[in-house]
């Protein structure tokens, strides 16, 4: 089991395995940025999908009651392990051996927002729930620790400027030629009201065609869509997006660029780079290849 | 009537099939249809899909399929948009008025009714499921009396209890849980729409009956409620 000591801002226990219950109107509870969190698991030997922990802009403080190896990825946090009273620095990245009532903490993210925390044997019953101080998680059955590290990072942190690349929006036709071309000249800027269900931006309106108004008849939507509200300021959908909407969608963020999206601050100035349709689908190739070759374990 | 879709790429692994764009039954159907024959055939690389009014939302794993594949398969699917699908029937237990319906009066002065002839009309209709979204468990519902038809309360409520039934312009809706919200609130059921599965699908046909206060305590300590 672990601990939790302080949850710092905001912690949540995710797990990557899709339900599909999106048909009932219950939205996915999975990690927001989902590469990092697979590659937390992989660095403790856990399965891609195992429960583990999502924290925004700080790493929980928490005490481990067993000896198992865990590993950060996301945001650098100067994270350390305190153990008999002396202070263990842990790399980012890198599978570390916490022994029985070492306590873990670090820092504000000097980077990114999010920050996740795989335990080997993975948390048990992780289903998108906030984590509270006191609250002890049961952790599956561990196997041998793997110690694995990362030989190179496959994804870049988003700094205060970024780009997001984007496929053509089902109903791109929905807007004007200047409203396209103001989206796609930007930026946009993150919205302090932004959440896991998506990210607000504000920036010039995206005009619509003459006669439309960005109202359709509510239908299905993914993380990744971005829909375009009647004011004409999109809305990047997340995770824990709704599984129905009812705005125009401008566009889509790509599958390989999901992680930086999830990585953003409120503050951050984003444009939307056009690529197509098999661009899209071999950076996410191309990536997912980098992930599977990215990790080594440690001589 | 012969079932068409057109199929459009949603993003980078979801491809969305696309029937006439209208809120009607028989579109729906043939969405649900759709949804039907995708579950049924279990195909390796597709992921998950979400059925809405008119368009089904089918989701792949790009690492598996092309989008011209995924586009392919669903192209090729046998499906029966013909057949009628039993939708299941449910009933839902309402206490109209009083403390749970607050803006009963409203709606029946608006309408030029009596609050009695509010609550018969709206228990009088079927309801189809559409679909379900916004939140856990809630049903966009298709078939008000028009003459229940109210716009949305100027000012909406900080809060609304779970359960609670409303009306907003030409729609119904039961709020699955406490949320703001500026909807026409005029009973309340003591049934969960949502508790780790769905009380209601997509297809489904939807009734409200009227119950007692007495009722709706007993249905919520847990009393026998047939749906």
């Amino acid at each position: 089991m672990i601990e939790i000591l302080d949850k710092g801002f905001f912690t949540l226990a995710v797990s990557g395995e899709r339900r599909c219950l999106e048909r009932f109107g219950v939205p996915s509870a999975g990690p927001l940025d989902r590469c990092r969190c697979l590659l937390a698991n992989r660095l403790v030997g856990n399965p891609d999908n195992a429960g583990a922990l999502e924290a925004v802009m700080t790493v929980p403080r928490l005490r481990f009651l067993d000896s198992r190896s865990f590993a950060l990825t996301g945001g650098p946090c100067g994270p350390r392990l305190l153990r008999n009273g002396q202070e263990l620095p842990v790399p980012m990245g890198e599978a570390v051996l916490a022994q029985t009532g070492d306590e873990l903490t670090g820092d504000l993210l000097q980077a990114g927002s999010r920050v996740y925390l795989a335990v080997s044997g993975g948390i048990e019953d992780a289903s998108g729930q906030p984590v509270c101080p006191g609250d002890r998680l049961k952790l599956g059955e561990g196997t041998a620790p793997a110690l694995r590290r990362m030989t190179a990072d496959p994804l870049a942190l988003p700094g205060q400027e970024a780009v997001l690349r984007v496929t053509e929006g089902v109903h791109a036709g929905h807007f004007s030629p200047e409203g396209l071309a103001a989206f796609y000249q930007g930026p946009y800027v993150c919205s302090p009201q932004s959440d896991r269900m998506g990210i607000r931006f504000s920036g010039e309106a995206a005009a619509f065609a003459p006669g439309r108004d960005g109202n359709i008849l509510s239908e299905g939507m993914l993380p990744g869509d971005i829909q375009v509200t009647s004011a004409g300021q999109p809305i990047l959908m997340l995770e824990a997006c709704q599984t129905v909407g009812g705005y125009a969608k401008i566009a889509h963020v790509i599958t390989a660029d999901l992680s930086a999206a999830a990585q953003l601050r409120p503050g951050a100035a984003v444009r939307f780079r056009l690529v197509s349709l098999p661009e899209a689908q071999a950076a996410w190739r191309k990536l997912w290849y980098k992930m599977s070759c990215c990790i080594e374990d440690q001589t | 009537m012969a079932a068409e879709f057109t199929l459009v790429p949603q993003g980078d692994r979801a491809v969305n099939a696309l029937f006439p764009n209208e809120i009607s039954e028989d579109v729906n159907r043939q969405v649900l249809a759709l949804c039907a024959a995708v579950d049924a055939a279990r195909i390796p690389g597709f992921v998950n899909c979400v059925p809405s009014y008119r368009t089904l939302l089918v989701e792949y794993d790009p690492l598996l399929l092309t989008y011209g594949q995924a586009a392919g398969i669903l192209r090729s699917l046998p499906f029966s948009p013909e057949e009628k699908t039993a939708g299941r029937v449910v009933r839902l237990p309402v206490c109209y008025g009083g403390g749970f319906g607050p803006d009963l009066e409203e709606v029946a002065a608006y309408g030029d009714l009596t609050p009695e002839e509010v609550v018969s009309r709206h228990a009088a209709g079927e309801y189809r499921v559409y679909l379900l979204g916004f939140r856990p468990g809630f049903p966009y519902l298709g078939g008000l009396d028009p003459r229940l038809a109210t716009p949305r309360r100027a000012t909406p409520r900080l809060r609304i209890e779970g359960g609670s039934v409303g009306i907003a312009g030409e729609q119904t809706g039961v709020y699955p849980e406490p949320s703001p919200g500026g909807w026409n609130i005029i009973g309340r059921t003591p049934l969960k729409l949502y508790s780790g599965e769905s009380l209601l699908r997509p297809g489904d046909t939807l009734r409200f009956v009227p119950v007692s206060t007495a009722a709706y305590e007993e249905i919520l300590a847990g009393g026998e409620w047939q749906v």
